[in-house]
């Protein structure tokens, strides 16, 4: 991991010094990959219960409640609501890309989607359904039955529902950013200043922990240390993606930086313990915008809390 | 029968070489193939995971992706061997202990990736605020502290032992009491930083590393390995005892397959020399219908002569019993006849007879029981002996028998049962002949007796024209034109010859 040194103060230590010719071969970043292949009937069934109540215990609430593929695959709150109206604990994660990461949630607990799934849909904060329910009321559905017999050539089951969900979570993705198109070789895809802040991103060593094809994703770290990020609790956190980062506010694992500089801001001083300049803000700002992809061949967009 | 009874055989093989050959290619290879290339895998796998790891350990790894593909690539190999191994208990032991080093092995790795990220890092940022520090002019006096802490961080790096962590706590200890250049203040205050975080996670780190490869991944997958590959080489040994199998049954259907060969092809013989016989008896009968009385004879003694060729015979012979007993015989090369032979037949057969099919069948008169009957065959030098006969009230009335005195054989039942035909035709023949001949003789006692007759009639006609004249001449030649009706006491005698 090299680390650039061009003197006078911390501010502007780390003036990038890159070669002029990137490539994502030796870069530690890469682009988002094509979604693998799927029967689309399969991905028409993970949507259809994707988006169905009935999976939920009130029947009000399914996954695309606080996982809004419309917009950015999550909500705009800082935390969404539990079955009984509290607040959940921690903000929510969106499901873009969520395939690329080595596991699910913040506390990484689930180690597939079809796990997270099934917590999720079991859960009495979430979902509270009874899956043994669900799939009997969704035996009913003829419509339902009809994929579900197309898809697996049987009737609704437990593994069948989880499955079909973790299949449709696979497929979406946001590719298309303009980040991988610079991966790719389009040098004209990112501005100067854009490059000026992956460069930036790099050499303060913020790209230690967000690499890979999710920038960041593969791998637990202490939120606290040099000095405290947010909540304390939990202690070590999956590091959570940057892919669409500018369109999921607010940041954070408590939903308590509003906006990306100051999110920026407060990574770099407790995590690496560098008082960031404004203009390395700016332009790690500038470099993480480019990383919004499109789903369904729209940009994701932002989420109104 | 035994064609029968080969057919049955043939059937019992042949479903024999079908499970020989079912267990013989049932060695599941393609499924040791599979389990062994999946254990090559997960040894694969964790090697590369290793590699990884220590690229990452010196900075050379571009992501962590790798090393979370990798923990899925031994999830899933460690799945498909679990799902292959189900029936081999101590290969499921093994793949057991193998899934537990892996678990430990990924938390050694998660542990090991969220450190080593700090710990690059916290390296990279250690050397650039040293290097600054180190080449700043309000910063000259507290160098030596900079570089007392840039060497026992080098030496921590190189030994992680306690006595090396405690000498960069004390550097920076000491680093920490000096009081810094205020331009200077902020970068030493982040060394600082970066060097406790240093202090802290080098021996950590190093102990991961030397935990994860403490692991006997490696030697448990060549275990593993190995189970596998004797399971496979029994399943082999196994498959190749079935072969062997396979190849002995195989040759025992060829043997199977060249005696029912024999055996069609004997039944081929035996049809065509049936089809010769009847086609030889029948043109035997056809001789003897179209033949004279006086030719019967001859003609009897030439059937004898080829229907002893037929039956591969030396010696055959017609008796006809009663009164009139005739003998018939047909010797191969003229041999002369024993002494008794072959009236002596005729009490043989008398002696073994029985009722039902009038066949008689010795195929080894030596192994005939001691007594009589084997004492006469001994004597008459017949070795085999097959005959055919018709009862009359008295006993045999005729005898159509063959003598083998040179090599034994045996007639085959059905050919016996055809010259039972031929017996019946010389018997028709001769029995026509007697008539024929009976026929001749009482024409010729009927001719006599039309003389004397016919004498009688002349002398008494000559009385008569002697008595009265002019009547002899038209009486005369009446009775030569149309002896017939001339006298009715004359025609009945005709009738009744005897």
């Amino acid at each position: 991991m090299a680390v650039f040194v061009c003197g006078r103060g911390l501010a502007e230590a780390f003036v990038p010094d890159f070669p002029s010719q990137l490539s994502s071969d030796v870069e530690p970043i890469t682009p988002i990959p094509s979604a693998p292949p799927v029967n689309p009937a399969k991905l028409e069934l993970g949507y259809r219960l994707f988006e169905d109540p009935r999976l939920s215990a009130s029947g009000t609430r399914s996954c695309l409640s606080c996982h809004d593929t419309r917009t950015n695959g999550a909500s705009g709150r800082r935390f969404d609501t539990a079955l009984d109206g509290s607040l959940l604990a921690l903000n929510t994660n969106t499901v873009f890309n969520a395939a690329l990461s080595f596991r699910q949630n913040w506390e990484g607990d689930a180690r597939t989607l079809e796990a997270q799934a099934e917590a999720a849909l079991q859960s009495p904060r979430f979902m509270g359904a009874d899956l043994n329910s669900v799939v009997q009321t969704l035996s009913k559905d003829p419509d339902l039955v009809r994929l579900f017999q197309q898809v697996y050539d049987g009737a609704p089951d437990r593994s069948r529902l989880v499955d079909a969900i973790g299949a449709y979570e696979r497929s979406l993705l946001t590719p298309g950013c303009r980040f991988d198109a610079w991966l790719g070789g389009d040098r004209a895809a990112l501005s100067s200043e854009e490059l000026d802040g992956y460069q930036t991103f790099k050499s303060l060593g913020c790209i230690s922990c967000h690499q890979g094809v999710n920038v960041g994703g593969n791998l637990f770290e202490r939120n606290d240390v040099f000095h405290p990020l947010a909540a304390q609790q939990p202690a070590v956190l999956r590091v959570p993606s940057l892919r669409n980062i500018a369109t999921t506010p607010p940041y954070f694992h408590d939903g308590s930086a509003a906006t990306l500089d100051d999110a920026v801001r407060r990574m770099g001083a407790a995590q690496l313990n560098v008082d960031l300049s404004v203009h390395q803000i700016t332009v790690i700002v500038a470099f993480l915008k480019t990383l919004t992809g499109s789903y369904e061949g729209h940009p994701v967009k932002g989420s109104t809390p | 029968m035994k064609t029968c009874h080969t057919l049955v055989a043939l059937v019992v093989v042949l479903g024999l070489l079908l499970w020989l050959s079912i267990r013989a290619i049932d060695t599941d290879s393609s499924g040791f193939d599979r389990r062994l290339a999946e254990i090559d895998r997960v040894a694969m796998i964790n090697n590369a995971q290793r590699r990884d790891v220590l690229s990452a350990r010196v900075g050379l790894l571009r992501d962590y992706d790798s090393l979370a593909r990798q923990r899925d690539g031994l999830e899933g190999a460690i799945a498909i061997l679990r799902q292959g191994q189900k029936n081999l208990s101590s290969a499921t032991a093994t793949i057991d202990g193998i899934s537990v080093l892996i678990k430990q092995q990924e938390a050694l790795v998660e542990r090991f990736s969220s450190d080593n990220a700090l710990l690059q890092n916290s390296f990279a940022y250690f050397g650039l605020f040293t290097s600054r520090l180190g080449a700043s002019e309000e910063g000259q006096r507290n160098v030596p502290a900079f570089s007392a802490l840039a060497a026992a961080m080098l030496h921590l790096t190189l030994d992680t032992s306690k006595d090396a962590a405690q000498d960069v706590a004390t550097r920076l200890d000491e680093l920490a009491t000096q009081a810094p250049a205020p331009s200077d203040a902020r970068s030493v205050k982040a060394l600082i930083a970066h060097g406790w975080l240093l202090q802290k996670l080098l021996p950590e780190v190093n102990g991961t590393l030397k935990s994860l490869f403490a692991l006997p991944i490696n030697s448990e997958v060549m275990h593993l390995r190995e189970i596998v590959k004797a399971s496979q080489n029994t399943t082999r040994a196994t498959a190749t005892t079935f072969r062997i199998l396979l190849s002995i049954t195989s040759l025992l259907l060829l043997a199977i397959l060249v005696r029912l060969g024999h055996q069609l092809h004997a039944r081929t013989l035996m049809l065509q020399r049936r089809a010769a016989l009847e086609h030889k008896l029948a043109e035997i009968s056809t001789r003897f219908i179209n033949s004279r009385p006086d030719d019967v004879g001859r003609l009897i003694e030439q059937a004898l002569g080829e229907l002893a060729i037929e039956m591969n015979a030396n010696r055959a012979y017609l008796i006809l019993a009663g009164a009139s007993r005739q003998i018939y015989v047909w010797s191969e090369d003229g041999a002369a006849r024993p002494l008794g032979w072959p009236y002596q037949a005729l009490a043989l057969a008398m002696q073994f007879r029985q009722a039902g099919e009038n066949i008689i069948r010795i195929t080894r008169t030596d192994r005939l029981p001691p007594g009589d009957e084997a004492e006469a065959f001994l004597s008459a030098g017949v070795r085999s002996w097959a005959c055919v006969y018709r009862n009359g009230t008295d006993g045999i009335s005729c005898l159509l028998s063959f003598d083998k005195f040179k090599t034994p054989g045996r007639v085959p039942t059905r050919d016996l049962g055809l010259l039972r035909m031929a017996l019946d035709a010389m018997a028709t023949a001769l029995e026509r002949r007697n008539l024929e001949l009976e026929r001749t003789r009482l024409e010729t006692r009927l001719q006599q007796a039309h003389r004397l007759e016919t004498v009688g009639a002349l002398t008494s006609g000559r009385d008569s024209w002697l008595r009265r004249d002019g009547g002899v001449d038209v009486r005369v030649r009446k009775t030569e034109r149309d002896p017939a009706p001339a006298n009715p006491t004359c025609r009945r005698k005709r009738a009744r010859p005897d």
